[in-house]
Order: structure tokens, then sequence, then C-alpha cells
């Protein structure tokens, strides 16, 4: 008999071998020392494996449940002994053969494992991969930490996010015009400006301008110390020599909550300047006379600002008045010239009928000009036919010849006894008398007479 | 649940966490993998439910560790246990030491030693171990020889090198 594999070893210590397959390994092992020495190589590491195995159990549970090492290590040490060691559990072989081509149905607890793709060992070049990884990472973010630190220190005090909402928030500086400077709304939208100047002419006056707002407690302030002529000027003052001067002012009751808390801390500094040092005080009045000047320049520019706008009021005015049209009287003496007259006023009908009124009136169809077509019917007065009966009316077909003249056939229906004048261009036809006028000369008349059908 | 699936439950819960435990090194991970696999029990119960719950469950951890590894995460087999000392701080630190090391140890090893091992833990025998993993009988001693050969070996060079390093704080 060879010598014993290892597997073959483990299977004898782990009691999965026949009776049979025992008293051949133990017949062998009692010739061969080599494989002796495995043997006891091999207990050793199954002790020690299960050892091990046994020291990971859960905190709650106590350790034992697994076959203890003692029992196989006394097991090994006598190999004539060996016996299967009893399962913790009741043993029922699996009914279902290896999966394989020939193998049954595959029932999930058969099948074969999926591949692992879960990497449990960790080679060096993919954990420093994932070292720089995290450290690139962490990089990004200390990065955007670090910018938004800086921006925030960067960030100039007074736009510091206000906790008050929007409505709440003072209105910034802004230059008005002198119309807005003057209205009553803008006084009400800002009395704060009023209260601030401790100037009750300002309510009076009604001139809340921004800008002045500025320059007004800078009055206050220049009242305390001397008038002395402007020799220096900025353009702009900054905020903060604003609020100081409103602190010194006295004036806090109706600004904004924030302009509050700026001209505390300004009073504060501010009059500790005034009673430390006299050179803060020259400084004081230097940016009193400052301010000053500034103010001057605000109302020289105010008062530039509110010519400008007068004056453009006034173009405006004028070209407006330019530009409006002037009503045009017509002179009574100018002869308007008459509107010519309309077709009925030439056939001097007052009214247009249609055929049937036509045979109403004349108690039949009325008669026409064969090869002309009539423009129209109406009726005339009887008066305006020679021979026609003037209390009634004429009924007369409008026509009118290549050359635009106007052709009248005029027909009456004649009363019981009662007989048309025959001329050459009237006559009668049956009950209705006839008469041809119009623009054209007699002689064309005539001739259309002998086509009246 | 029917009488029979509580008895599976009663009969075989604690033996799966335990396998899970030691598979995963997280307890609550284990527990829920383990009410997982017999909510599957329910679903369709087995006509042969040892092999069948721990196969199925072998198969929720390759899965969860699919998971886990697609997120990034790394199998926790080094990660400290987290309940009460019990006896006394020195003795828990010694036994949480060293059940580190073990975890790691069979994280050295192979899938399929890993759960061969861990099945045999659990008094599995050869035939079920086959079948569990989808192996023949005849491979599953060299498999097992393999696996605690590997185990142990990884083992006593964690040890080395823990001796090593406490060597140097001592000379140090």
């Amino acid at each position: 008999m060879s010598h014993l594999d290892e597997g073959t070893l483990h299977a004898l210590l782990d009691g999965e071998l026949e009776t049979n397959e025992v008293a051949e390994i133990q017949a062998h092992l009692g010739s061969c020392s080599a494989c002796g020495l495995r043997l006891r190589e091999v207990k050793e590491f199954l002790a020690e494996a299960d050892r091990l195995i046994a020291s990971v159990h859960l905190a709650t549970e106590q350790v034992g449940a697994v076959p203890s090492p003692a029992q196989r290590e006394a097991a090994a040490l006598e190999p004539e002994k060996i016996t299967r060691p009893e399962p913790p559990l009741r043993r029922e072989p699996p009914v279902r053969p290896r999966p394989g081509p020939a193998a049954g149905p595959r029932e999930p607890w058969n099948e074969p494992p999926p591949a692992l793709l879960m990497p449990d060992n960790e080679s060096a070049a993919d954990r420093r991969r994932r070292r720089i990884a995290r450290l690139g990472w962490a990089a990004l973010i200390g990065c955007v930490v670090g910018a938004g630190f800086l921006g925030v220190s960067l960030r100039p005090q007074n736009q510091t996010m206000s906790v008050y909402p929007r409505s709440e928030r003072p209105q910034p500086d802004a230059v008005v015009s002198p119309a807005e400077a003057s209205s009553a709304e803008s006084l009400a939208a800002n009395p704060s400006t009023a209260l601030a100047r401790g100037d009750n002419q300002a309510l009076a006056k009604s001139k809340p301008s921004v800008e002045s707002q500025s320059s007004a407690p800078v009055r206050a302030a220049t009242n305390r110390a001397e008038a002395e002529p402007v020799t220096a000027q900025r353009p702009v003052l900054p905020r903060d020599d604003s609020a100081r001067s409103l602190a010194s002012a006295g004036a806090n009751e109706a600004k904004a909550p924030d302009e509050q808390t700026i001209d505390s801390a300004a009073e504060t500094a501010g009059e500790g300047a005034a009673a430390d040092s006299a050179a803060v005080e020259d400084i004081a009045t230097v940016r009193a006379r400052a301010s000053e000047a500034l103010a001057d320049l605000d109302r020289e520019r105010r008062r530039n600002q509110a010519a400008a706008a007068t004056a453009a009021l006034d173009n405006e005015r004028r070209r407006r008045a330019a530009a409006a049209p002037t009503p045009t009287v017509a002179p009574a003496s100018a002869p308007t010239p008459p509107a010519p007259p309309t077709i009925e006023q030439r056939a001097r009908i007052y009214m247009r009928i249609g055929l049937d009124e036509a045979s109403g009136q004349l108690g039949g169809p009325a008669h026409v000009i064969e090869g002309l077509s009539p423009m129209f019917m109406g009726l005339a007065q009887g008066t305006t036919v020679s021979g026609a009966d003037p209390k009634r009316p004429v009924v007369r077909v409008v026509y009118q010849d290549s050359q635009g003249r106007l052709i009248m056939l005029d027909q009456q229906r004649l009363r019981p006894g009662q007989a048309a004048a025959a001329g050459p261009l009237s006559w009668q036809i049956d009950n209705t008398a006839m008469w041809l006028n119009g623009e054209a000369s007699g002689e064309i008349l005539r001739t259309y007479r002998t086509r009246v059908r | 649940m029917t009488a029979d699936l509580t008895q599976l439950f009663e009969q075989y819960y604690p033996s799966l966490v335990r396998m899970l435990y030691r598979r995963t090194g997280d307890q609550d991970r284990a527990e829920d993998l383990a009410q997982e696999t017999f909510a599957r029990a329910v679903a369709a119960p087995p006509n042969n439910p040892r092999p069948w719950l721990f196969a199925v469950a072998l198969n929720l951890v390759r899965e969860d560790g699919r998971r886990s590894a697609t997120r990034g995460r790394r199998l926790e087999l080094l990660k400290a246990e987290q309940d009460e000392p019990a006896n006394g701080p020195d003795a828990e630190f010694e036994r949480r030491e060293d059940s580190a090391r073990v975890r790691a140890a069979l994280a050295t090893l192979n899938e399929r030693d890993r759960e061969a091992l861990l099945l045999r833990a659990e008094g599995f025998d050869y035939e079920e171990i086959a079948a569990t993993l989808g192996l023949a009988k005849g491979a599953i001693g060299t498999t097992l020889a393999r696996a605690r050969r590997r185990l142990v070996e990884a083992y006593r060079t964690q040890e080395r090198a823990k001796n090593k390093e406490r060597g140097k704080h001592v000379a140090s």
C-alpha cells in the first residue's frame, strides 16, 4: 500500500471512512513510520483548526456545538479505536446525486455555487490604488471646505446674511430724483431718515434723500466741531463712517435692526475715540468737514439735477405742444366745392324700387328699352314730368348710354278715362303713359322710343 | 409558519447564524441572512432541509458579498465585536484579538475551502458538505485538509507578526 495522502488522513480523523478502509489504514500505519508522523501532523493541524474556528463564536452562545477537538485528538491517538463520531444533528444522506449531466432535476441546494466576485484577498496594488483614491477624495473635500472658509472670511462684514425678512431689511443707499425726494410717499417710506437726522425741518421740507441720510448726521456732528473751510473732499463716504455719525447724532429709534447693531458698535467706538485722544478728534473733525463738503456737493448735484429735469420737462412740453395738431378754422369766405350729385339726384328720384314695386304701381309689368340695361328703377314725383298726374308718382327706369348720359323712361298708370298727351317723346301703351327724358338730345331720345317694349 | 418549519427554525437557526457569523464576521448580517434563508424555506419548503438551508444561506452570503463589493464594502472579517466583556477587560480583549486574527486567517482561504471548513464545524459530514457545495464526496477530505492547513498557517503567520510587533514595542 502506498503512503496515505493528507485527505485520507483527514477523512480518517473525521470518521468518514468505512470500516474496511480504516482497517487497511491501520495496517499501513503500523508498518509505515512516515505515515505515522504525517498522521500526527494532521492531527495537530485538525485540532488547531477546530480550535480556531470554535474561537469565533457569537457573543450570546456557548462554545461546544462543534465537535470537540479533544475528542478527535483522543481518538486519533488510538487509531485502532477510531469510530465514526456521533454527529451533533441527525444526519440524513442527501437523496440527490451530485449535479451533472446525468443528474436529476436540480434543486437550489445542489446547484453549483456561483462564482464569487467579491475580492477577499486584496493585492498590494489594489490597496495602494484604493488608498490613493481615498486621498484624492479627502483632498477634494479639503479644497472645497477651505474654499468655503476663505469665501466666508473674505466676505464684507456688511454683507453678512440678514436674519430679517426681505421686507424688513434696510434699503440700500440709492440716489433718488428730486421729485421722489420731495414726494410725501418717499417721506413716508423713509421715516427713519428724518428721525435719524434729528431735524424737524427734514420732515417739514420732505427731503429724505438717501444720500442726505449720510450727510445730515454729519451736519449734526459738525455742529459740535468748529465750522472750518472744506479742504478735502471724498467722493464716497464709507458706510461705517456714516453709521458712526448717525450714532453720534443719537437717533437710533427708527432704524433697521442691523443698522442699530452697527450704530451701537460705532457709538462705542466713537465715544471712546473722542474721549481718548485729540488725534482721534482731529480725524473726526476732518471727517466731519469732508462730510460737510460732500453734503454741499450733494446739494449742488441735486440742484443741477432738478434744473436739468425741469429743463427737460419744459423741452418736452414745448415739443409736445409743437407736435400737437393745431385746429384749423375754415374761412367762411372760401367756397366749398359742392359735392357731385349722386346718380339718384341726377335722375331726380326719391326712392329706388324693384320690379315688383314697379309692377304694383303700373298695374302690370314695367316697360323697358330694348338693347339697354337699366341701372335702377325708382319713383319720381309726378310734378317732374310734364303731362303726368302730379299727385301720383312716376315709375322711372334709368339708363346710361355709352357716353355717361342718363336716359330715363317714365311710366305712369292712366286712370280710367284719362289719356296721355301725345308727342314725340310721350305716348301711351295700353293704359300706361310713357315719357322719355334724359341728358341726351331729343334726337337720340327719339331713337330710343322705337326700342321701348 | 407551520409546525415543521417552526421545528426547523428551532433546530437549525442557531447553527445557521453561527456559520454565517463565522463566514461574514457580522452578527447582525448573519442574523438577517439566516432569517432570509428561513423566509425562503417558508415560501418553498425543502425536502432535505439541512443541506438546503445552508446552501441557500451560503448563496445569500455570496450575493450579499457581491453587492457589498459593488458598493465598495469589504468583507468585514476583521470587524471588532461589540458585545460587552464578560470575563474581564483583559480576557475579553485577548478573545477579541484572537477572534479577529482567526477571521483574518479565514479570509485568506478561497471560497470553497472556507465554506467546507465552516460546514464541517457545524457538524456536516462529507456527503452533506459535498451536496451543499456541489462537490464530490471524495474531494471533501482533500478540501478540508487544504483548508485546515492554510487556516493554521495563516493564523501562525499572524501570530508571528504580532509577536514581532510586540517585541518591537518592548524594545522601544
